[in-house]
């Protein structure tokens, strides 16, 4: 191994990769900096100078194999937990979600620009006059003739243009027009293009050839942070909710809103709005207990399962692949087939049993479902480590124990069981950190139902907390992002919260040992 | 160690300025990038992708998502960096997309205005403008399975027919929701019930409630309930993984789904017929949800500086060559009537049923707007309390009613 990685080829080897690496990292760089996306691009040459240094040089050792491992928490856990929380502290949810400036263009350009009643339309032909930008527009009504330059629709009287067969102006003196190519490279001129005929009325380009008069409605004042309706006099606010309101009446306001910073009202309406904290305290409650009872079904069952079969028995490989199938197979159709086989009328559990029985739509019969299911799915892990702790205990200790008297049960309980619980309790403590987040076997099972909605409840009988989030932020009309991620971080929080307790517990009985 | 520390960094320098260089050398048309999802992409595939004649200038990229959730996500979270030009989406979405902000508005030419269907058009609009180009339309209709006899004319009939199937032990479901709750409004209206009542010029008129009342519970009692006050199997709404599969295997009936099974159908070689589904009396209609896909041109569009190529590209959508092209490609009824007659008998029929008697999905009214629950939940838990667990049909019937009640109240208010 060292004499091929030590080798010209080795280094042959490792110039490919690094080569491969920091070129398709220069790719995205370079796709980045075209998109303006400036932090990951500052990011992308981070890891580029990061990764040529510590893999071309030979001194950080250890950064050779800690770098892609920084690099994916950074990417995946790290950026994700500090953008949700950041976005916890807005009102960010339908109708609040792009940036304030964005609203205030698409005011300008869109909600505050009115078709007129007429719904007046001409037909336009873009080109240039000299190096100016020219629009010749025909209204297709008045047959009207209008020269757009310079932001200015200026009339024309007969003799000024040319007219095409159709009737159409297409050409002034001077005049050249776009063909197809230069239509396309002058896209973001033609969008822009407004041409005042005053009086707050303008000629928007709708197309490349068609042209559409609008009367501005709304304009935005950047020094008062207002927007002034011009025809009737109305102003509009900015009402500290991501909206600009009516200033006389508060509940008229103009569309799109924004993304409004809020600080901590997201958190605070979880506990102080009853509509959500009723809900949040059931909902939390099952999903302490669901995390704390699945660990501890799947590993009783485990351990069970590999002291079983620690011994010498007949068959001891056949049963022990057997037992790892429900591991091998993906959880997701696992997990589906076992809500088919749950099925009130169609499951094969209800078929065996001859009877009607709703699983999955009572609500402990729902929890219990979800608890069967999931111990199906996480025994063998545990069977797995159990089976690694114990064959790790020395045998010298239970033949001691033997000697000095101990029963069978005694050996298990007093020395066996705690000596396996010290090994495996960072694997319980990530497992309930795992279930307490277990959102594909609630939702591809039970949906977090059953849910009692004629009784007004909004959460379901077997919803944990990320389900709740994820009902929270795509299941309503107003779809609250805001919520969605205060939730989330209320989560985590909780499980960062445990998972540190029981880590650092789990130290001190290492301590003791 | 210097040496090859220089030869490792010019062969990186190297492949930097090939990944540099390589893009730029084949940048000449811009492109015009369209989300769709599982159902849509594949079809604008075939028609658009690749395309740079609609619009001279640019080339159409497609992008296919694997379903309509997993779009709406990329959509909730694109940016200008990563944001679509066009997106194809339901066309119920209109207030939601309206008022985010990122869509732009349309500008349909008078023709176009004049073929297209007027309701369809409506619900691609928010504040009078129009966003969305309605390009398909999503709605049901009765598939009956002729073993069992011919089409039943009303509602009374086809429970008769179930019975005596059932008792022969050659059905197990009279009448199938293929499509969970949101297909079980034919059922609904059938019976005598409904969602809002429709005022003269089309718009909802959410004052009349037609949820809950008492023919709809009689109805349901008389026909749909055993014994036991239970289910008798005349109705499943458990969609097409449940009553569905009774279907295709020959033991359902009738199922009430859309365009997008007659190939299933065909497959398990069932001998069906397609109409609307009848009435109790056989008076009156029954109606279901008629939904449109359309497209619609985002904001990133103008970001991208392709906004007039994209504009080209629904123009040529809503023209009778991309309309047709379009329902060719996804098998789907178009709103675009002009083109009504070069689609298969089957797809007419469906454009037929949307015309007479669809209603149209109104999303803001059918999601959840008062942080209760929405039209498909209520539903289903509706059912469930009545067929399942046999508790009293219109007392039930009530209870739903009112929380649609407050729903419709405040989704009203968006529109």
């Amino acid at each position: 191994m060292h004499k091929v990685f030590g080798s010209n080829f080795g280094l042959v080897v490792k110039l490919l990769f690094l080569s491969s690496f920091t070129a398709l990292f220069t790719w995205m760089t370079y796709l980045a900096i075209l998109k303006s996306e400036w932090a990951i691009a500052v990011a992308l040459i981070v890891i580029i100078i990061a990764a040529n240094y510590i893999y071309m040089s030979k001194k950080p050792v250890a950064g050779k194999f800690l770098l892609p491992g920084v690099v994916f928490l950074i990417l995946f856990m790290i950026v994700p937990v500090i953008y949700t929380t950041y976005m916890s502290g807005f009102i960010y949810k339908a109708g609040n979600i792009i940036t304030k400036e964005e609203a205030i263009h698409q005011i300008i350009t869109n909600t505050g620009m009115q078709p007129d009643e007429n719904n007046t339309t001409y037909d336009m032909v873009l080109g240039t006059v000299g190096s100016k930008y020219t629009a010749i527009l025909t209204d297709q009504t008045s047959h009207q003739v209008y020269l757009g330059q310079d932001g200015i629709a200026k009339a024309l009287s007969a003799g000024q243009y040319h007219l095409n067969a159709d009737g159409i102006a297409d050409s002034v003196p001077g005049f050249k027009a776009y063909d197809d190519n230069q239509l396309a490279a002058a896209d973001q001129q033609i969008s822009t293009t407004k041409e005042s005929l005053g009086n707050n009325r303008y000629i928007l380009a709708q197309d490349a050839q068609t042209a559409a008069l609008f009367i501005q409605t709304l304009t935005y004042n950047a020094k008062t942070n207002t927007l002034l309706n011009p025809v009737d006099g109305t102003v509009y606010i900015d009402g500290g909710k991501g909206y600009f309101v009516n200033k006389d009446d508060a509940t008229q306001r103009i569309l799109p809103g924004w993304r409004q910073p809020t600080w901590f009202s997201n958190y605070t309406s979880i506990f102080t709005n009853s509509k959500l904290r009723d809900p949040f305290i059931r909902v939390f409650l099952w999903t302490f207990a669901f995390a704390f009872i699945t660990v501890i079904m799947m590993f009783g069952v485990g351990l069970i399962l590999a002291i079983a079969l620690d011994k010498k028995i007949k068959f001891r490989n056949m049963y022990r692949a057997l037992l790892i199938l429900p591991y091998a197979m993906p959880s997701f159709m696992s997990i589906l087939i076992w809500a088919g086989m749950l099925n009130r009328d169609y499951g094969s559990v209800n078929t065996l049993l001859g009877h009607h029985i709703d699983w999955l739509g009572q609500v402990w019969l729902a929890r219990g479902a979800v608890l069967l299911v999931n111990l199906w799915l996480g025994f063998p892990y545990f069977y797995l480590i159990s089976t690694g702790a114990i064959q790790a205990l020395p045998a010298d200790l239970e033949e001691a124990a033997a000697i000095d008297g101990a029963s069978g049960p005694q050996i298990f309980w007093r020395i066996k069981l705690p000596l396996v619980l010290q090994i495996l309790s960072p694997m319980l403590i990530a497992s309930f950190a795992f279930n307490f987040n277990n959102f594909n076997l609630v939702y591809l099972l039970t949906r977090g139902g059953p849910t009692n909605v004629l009784g007004g409840e909004t959460a379901g009988g077997t919803d944990l907390l990320i389900t709740y989030a994820y009902k929270t932020a795509f299941a309503t009309n107003d779809q609250n992002y805001g919520l969605a991620s205060a939730i989330s971080v209320v989560v985590f929080v909780i499980v960062g919260a445990i998972s540190m307790w029981s880590l650092r517990r789990s130290r001190v009985l290492e301590d003791m040992r | 160690m210097k040496k090859k520390s220089l030869v490792g960094a010019l062969a990186s320098a190297a492949l930097v300025a090939s990944a540099v260089l390589v893009p730029s050398a084949h940048a000449a048309n811009k492109t015009i990038i369209v989300w769709a999802d599982d159902q849509r992409g594949p079809a604008l595939k075939k028609i658009i992708d690749g395309n740079t004649t609609i619009a001279k200038g640019y080339v159409v990229k497609v992008s296919t998502y694997a379903n309509y959730d997993a779009l709406d996500g990329a959509w909730q979270k694109a940016t200008a960096a990563s944001g679509p030009d066009i997106m194809f989406n339901p066309v119920g979405d209109g207030v939601r997309y309206g008022k985010s902000g990122k869509v732009l508005p349309l500008f349909l030419s008078s023709h176009a205005k004049s073929v297209f269907s007027k309701t369809a058009l409506k619900y691609g609009q928010y504040q009078g403008k129009q966003y969305a180009l309605p390009l398909d339309l999503d709605t049901t209709s009765m598939y009956w399975n002729t073993k069992f006899g011919p089409v039943p004319t009303t509602f009374a009939e086809l429970a008769a027919a179930f019975k005596t199937a059932k008792a022969a032990g050659t059905a197990t479901v009279g009448f199938c929701a293929g499509d969970g709750t949101w297909g079980a409004l034919p059922f609904l209206t059938a019976m005598g019930g409904g969602a809002w009542g429709v005022k003269a010029n089309g718009t909802p008129d959410i004052a009349k409630n037609n949820f809950a009342n008492k023919a709809l519970a009689t109805n349901i009692n008389k026909y749909a309930l055993g014994s036991d006050g239970k289910s008798n199997g005349l109705f499943a709404w458990d969609g097409w993984d449940g009553c569905g599969q009774a279907w295709l295997a020959g033991k359902a009936l009738a199922i009430n789904t859309g365009s997008w099974r007659l190939d299933a159908t065909k497959t398990a070689k069932i001998a069906y017929s397609i109409q609307p589904t009848p009435t109790v009396d056989g008076t009156g209609l029954s109606h279901q949800w008629t939904g449109f896909g359309g497209a619609w041109i985002s904001t990133f569009a103008d970001d991208h500086q392709v906004s007039v190529g994209a504009r080209k590209v629904i123009a040529y959508l809503a023209s009778e060559e991309g309309a047709l092209a379009y329902a060719k490609a996804t098998g789907r009824p178009s709103p675009n009537t002009a083109i009504t007659s070069s689609l298969s008998s089957d797809v007419q029929g469906f454009a037929n049923a949307g015309a007479k008697n669809g209603y149209v999905q109104v999303d803001a009214l059918l999601g959840d707007s008062t942080g209760g629950s929405n039209w498909y939940d209520v539903l289903d838990a509706t059912f469930k309390d009545i067929f399942n667990n046999g508790k009293d049909a219109l007392t039930t019937l009530n209870k739903g009613a009112k929380i649609l009640a407050a729903d419709w109240a405040s989704g009203i208010t968006k529109l």
